[in-house]
């Protein structure tokens, strides 16, 4: 494929996302997100939202950053894969017309990625991706703020780079950082809230309250003791988070409308047909000890996830997104290497036999049912604009 | 001749431990197993009965000689696990015992037959124990043992496939074997109906080329199905046993109705969405929450109940998928196909994810579980430094012991106050008082409507009546009923009714027992002395009244 060839592609795979992206927000009622501003400067009190038109561009932006990264990990010839995946996958297309402020943590992300892949190299720019994208990160939201240095971290730990490289960084980063720290210090109701509103996982009421219920059964049958070693808050709660953090890593998260866009569509944010690469890709990458550090290392981006009163918050969890659909492109090569054996070949047709009906169902469904689906699940009637 | 000695040693302590595992699983199966679950449901009341009738006079409760399928309530049940049932009706007479006592037994028989099948697979006694073991103490397999739920489907389903497995590699016997097995299995449970056609098909279209050189087995394989199936298609397209696939198909989901299609399923063009959603119930079973949370459905909706496995065996689980991948192991495709296609049948049912209609693929979850945790164990073993091996068994055995206490107390305390009210709680009570009292009223009258707070349920107090007094099943049969054919239940035989009460009127029917839930009478509207006995359930609410009019 030349050059030319291939650059033009990409054009169309960026404005079929935009002509998504209208298309959703056209079918649906302006439903969006409830807005979330700068971490910085809601620490001040200040709050400014990104528009849709910035986010627009943002969405852009992380197709071009995908598109870069496959660039790096994949063979040429298969580097368009991974921002196709992206770009017709309902999950970002319905979160951009939602508004989603974590499109834009998502791109910090995945600038950040794409700094440690250059680094990777020992080029310098790498340095200065990484830097900028941790620091902007780091003023923009309170998660970022602690995920990207923790990923630094690890790659330390796990001995992926070596520190030495990473010095600069670090010192840079800390300084910058500072005057956060101070501005928190200096607000700390402001940053209380903060907290509360974007760690919403420890304000369950149900968890005591089944507690006290098991206890209380317990007693009356004389194994109140047994219920106090093995039914207490403590382990309940341990085990809440443990399926919490399970279910970020389901299939059917991302794979089926399990967990609903929007918190009402039928979409599913990935084509179910991604589902064979996606294991093909995961088979794979069970037989490379690097390949499961690297991926076991992207996990902890599911935290903000996890830190939500929701089981699985789709919206958080977009940050998660390239991850799993690198893990799909990389299924995608590697079946297409293979695809001279006939049961790779017949995976290959069902899959992408399979997203192509699923996409015509899914731009048939929103156009006929959705803006129903969303009346019938807000019991009301919403009126365009009236909202 | 030291060696043989040793062998032999070895071979008496893995017997040794197969039958103290077998007595365990026994054990937790059998054990006050007519009290927990707390009442005989409207299922197995609805068997006992019919295996009772039977036994007296050779034909179902509506007078069918010998059946193949048992109208029951109108859902056609499989005739294997009545027939099996007969025999313990004869030994311990008809009572709540005998009437569990086949499933239990049959469960009990899975354990020892399951370390058959792991040896025979990988040639390993570690490997075979460890899998029985997780077997016997599963709680996923021990509620389902307690309850007459048709296990003795999933033994034949084990020793179908077994025998599906020697007959890709041997002779004409195994064959037979497999076709017998695996047609008797659609005999025995509904879930299977649908699991082994589809399973045989994918298995045979994947291992094709082994007939390539002895066409004859599959020839002998399919005819012997084909005959065997012959009675179950007649009784499926003449005979109303199709009623229940129409009951529970997909297309009829609340979900899917209301909420994806947002009306009834009415052309060809909406099926699309239909594939997706179903598709979408298919991964559900790969749901954390279904695995190891609440998929026994054991306790109330949003508690920590139980799951298919434990939590502890999260991990093993997830290291024995990867062992499962990595590792040699004979007949892998077949373990595949078994495990993917396990799920169709109850997928496409229209009611919530249900554990009991996937035990058929419980050896494969369990042989997955336990290849986890042996891998694990050996990398226990090889670990050099001695104190982080005594601090992750030390952690590890806490965890067990934690998980195995929850559950525990979830099938001991918290399961028999949760879903009394699915498991009829109060009717048996109910059937004993009438026996009891019923010569001292001309007519009782019993409200099939019941629910703690409103009139939710509808259940078939009828049956309860019959089994409990040991109706005589000529008379039944023969006797004349009067029955409503539309939406309001009315049923009556000899002095019984089974009917909504509505106080208004019945107030005055003197000499008349009313039987129904505490808002089926009004709420300060008894006389003195008419409310004539609670009927409480195992949670304390209270599930019947019992009430005699007064002038």
């Amino acid at each position: 494929m030349t050059n030319l060839k291939k650059n033009a592609i990409f054009v169309g795979i960026l404005l079929s996302n935009i002509f998504l992206i209208f298309f959703v927000r056209n079918a649906l009622y302006p439903i969006h997100y409830a807005p979330q501003g700068l971490f910085f400067l809601e620490l001040m009190g200040i709050t400014i939202h990104i528009p849709f038109e910035l986010l627009l561009l943002i969405e852009t932006g992380n197709i071009v950053l995908l598109f870069l990264i496959s660039k790096k990990l994949f063979p040429n010839k298969f580097s368009l894969i991974a921002p196709m995946i992206y770009a017709v996958s309902p999950w970002s297309i319905y979160l951009v017309s939602g508004e989603s402020f974590y499109i834009y943590l998502s791109f910090l992300i995945q600038v950040y990625f794409y700094g440690l892949l250059l680094k990777s190299e020992k080029k310098f720019l790498g340095l200065v991706f990484i830097t900028i994208a941790a620091i902007i990160g780091a003023y923009t939201s309170l998660f970022l703020l602690i995920l990207l240095p923790s990923i630094l971290c690890l790659i330390i730990f796990f001995r992926i780079y070596n520190f030495k490289y990473l010095k600069l960084s670090f010192v840079i980063l800390s300084l910058s950082i500072s005057p956060l720290l101070f501005l928190i210090l200096s607000n700390q109701l402001s940053f209380k809230n903060i907290l509360n509103k974007q760690i919403q996982i420890f304000s369950d009421p149900g968890l005591l309250n089944m507690v006290n219920d098991f206890q209380g059964a317990a007693k009356q049958e004389n194994l109140g003791k047994l219920a106090k070693i093995s039914e207490n808050k403590y382990l309940f709660f341990s085990e809440f988070f443990l399926l919490k953090m399970t279910k970020q890593f389901t299939p059917s998260t991302y794979f089926t409308s399990q967990e609903k866009l929007l918190n009402f569509s039928f979409s599913p944010p990935i084509y179910l047909g991604f589902l064979i690469p996606f294991f093909f890709g995961l088979y794979k990458i069970l037989k490379s000890a690097s390949l499961q550090r690297i991926l076991f290392l992207s996990s902890i981006i599911v935290i903000p996830s996890v830190l939500a009163k929701e089981a699985v918050d789709l919206n958080r969890l977009i940050l998660f997104a390239p991850v799993v659909i690198l893990l799909i492109s990389y299924g995608f090569t590697e079946l297409i290497k293979q695809k001279e054996k006939k049961v790779i070949s017949m995976f290959l047709i069902i899959s992408i036999s399979l997203v192509i009906f699923q996409f015509l169902t899914t731009v048939f469904d929103i156009q006929s049912r959705e803006k129903n689906r969303f009346i019938k699940y807000n019991m009301q009637n919403y009126e365009i604009g009236n909202q | 001749m030291s060696k043989n000695i040793i062998f032999m040693k070895k071979k008496l302590i893995t017997i040794t431990l197969l039958i103290v595992i077998t007595i365990i699983g026994g054990f937790l199966r059998f054990y006050k197993n007519t009290e927990n679950p707390p009442s005989l449901n409207g299922d197995e009341i609805s068997m006992g009965y019919d295996a009772y009738s039977i036994l007296e006079t050779g034909r179902d409760q509506y007078g069918k000689f010998m059946p193949i399928t048992f109208k029951s309530v109108g859902d056609y049940k499989n005739p294997v696990p009545i027939y099996l049932m007969i025999p313990a009706i004869k030994l311990f007479g008809l009572n709540d015992f005998s009437v569990r006592f086949q499933n239990t037994l049959f469960a009990t028989l899975m354990i020892p037959l399951f370390f058959l099948f792991l040896i025979k697979i990988f040639k390993d006694k570690s490997i075979a124990l460890v899998g029985t073991l997780f077997l016997s103490i599963s709680s996923w397999h021990i509620l389902y043992s307690r309850i007459e739920y048709e296990t003795s489907a999933y033994i034949f389903v084990l020793i179908g496939i077994w025998s599906f497995m020697k007959m890709l590699d041997g002779g004409r016997k195994w064959a037979l074997l497999s076709a017998f097995f695996f047609i008797l299995t659609m005999y025995t449970a509904p879930a299977p109906r649908l699991f082994v056609p589809i399973f045989v098909i994918i298995a045979l279209i994947f291992n094709f080329r082994k007939f390539k050189n002895n066409w004859n087995k599959l020839i002998i394989f399919l005819i012997t199905s084909v005959i065997l199936v012959l009675p179950l298609v007649y009784a499926t397209l003449y005979q109303g046993a199709g009623a229940r696939l129409k009951m529970v198909i997909i297309s009829n989901d609340i979900e899917f109705q209301r909420y994806i299609l947002l009306k009834p399923l009415q052309s060809i063009s909406e099926a699309p969405l239909l594939i997706f959603f179903w598709l979408k119930r298919y991964l559900n079973y790969l749901q954390p929450e279904f695995l190891f949370i609440n998929g026994l459905d054991v306790t109330l909706p949003g508690t920590i109940g139980l799951g298919m496995l434990y939590l502890f065996e999260l991990p093993w689980l997830v290291i024995g998928i990867a062992e499962f991948i990595r590792r040699k192991i004979p007949y892998k495709t077949i373990f595949i196909i078994w495990l993917l296609t396990g799920i169709i049948p109850d997928s496409i049912t229209n009611n919530q994810q249900h554990l009991g209609r996937l035990l058929h693929i419980a050896p494969v979850i369990i042989m997955l579980v336990t290849l986890g945790a042996v891998r694990f164990f050996r990398w226990l073993q090889n670990l050099s430094n001695l104190y982080t091996k005594f601090t992750i068994c030390l952690i590890y055995a806490v965890f067990i012991i934690i998980c195995l206490t929850h559950a525990f107390l979830v099938l001991a305390v918290h399961f028999p106050r949760a879903k009394g009210e699915s498991f009829d709680e109060g009717l048996k009570q109910v059937a004993l008082y009438v026996l009891n009292h019923q010569d001292n009223y001309k007519e009782i009258i019993i409200d099939p409507r019941r629910g703690i707070e409103g009139p939710y349920l509808v259940s078939n107090p009828y049956l309860y009546i019959l089994f409990y007094t040991k109706y005589d099943p000529h008379i039944y049969q023969t006797e004349p009923k009067v029955s409503s054919k539309d939406a309001t239940y009315f049923f009556k035989f000899n002095k019984y009714t089974f009917r909504s009460i509505d106080w208004r009127t019945d107030t005055d029917k003197k000499g008349t027992l009313f039987i129904g839930s505490p808002w089926s009478f009004p709420k300060d509207g008894l006389k003195t002395g008419e409310l004539l006995e609670k009927i409480n359930m195992t949670n304390g609410y209270t599930a019947f009244y019992i009430v005699a009019p007064k002038n």
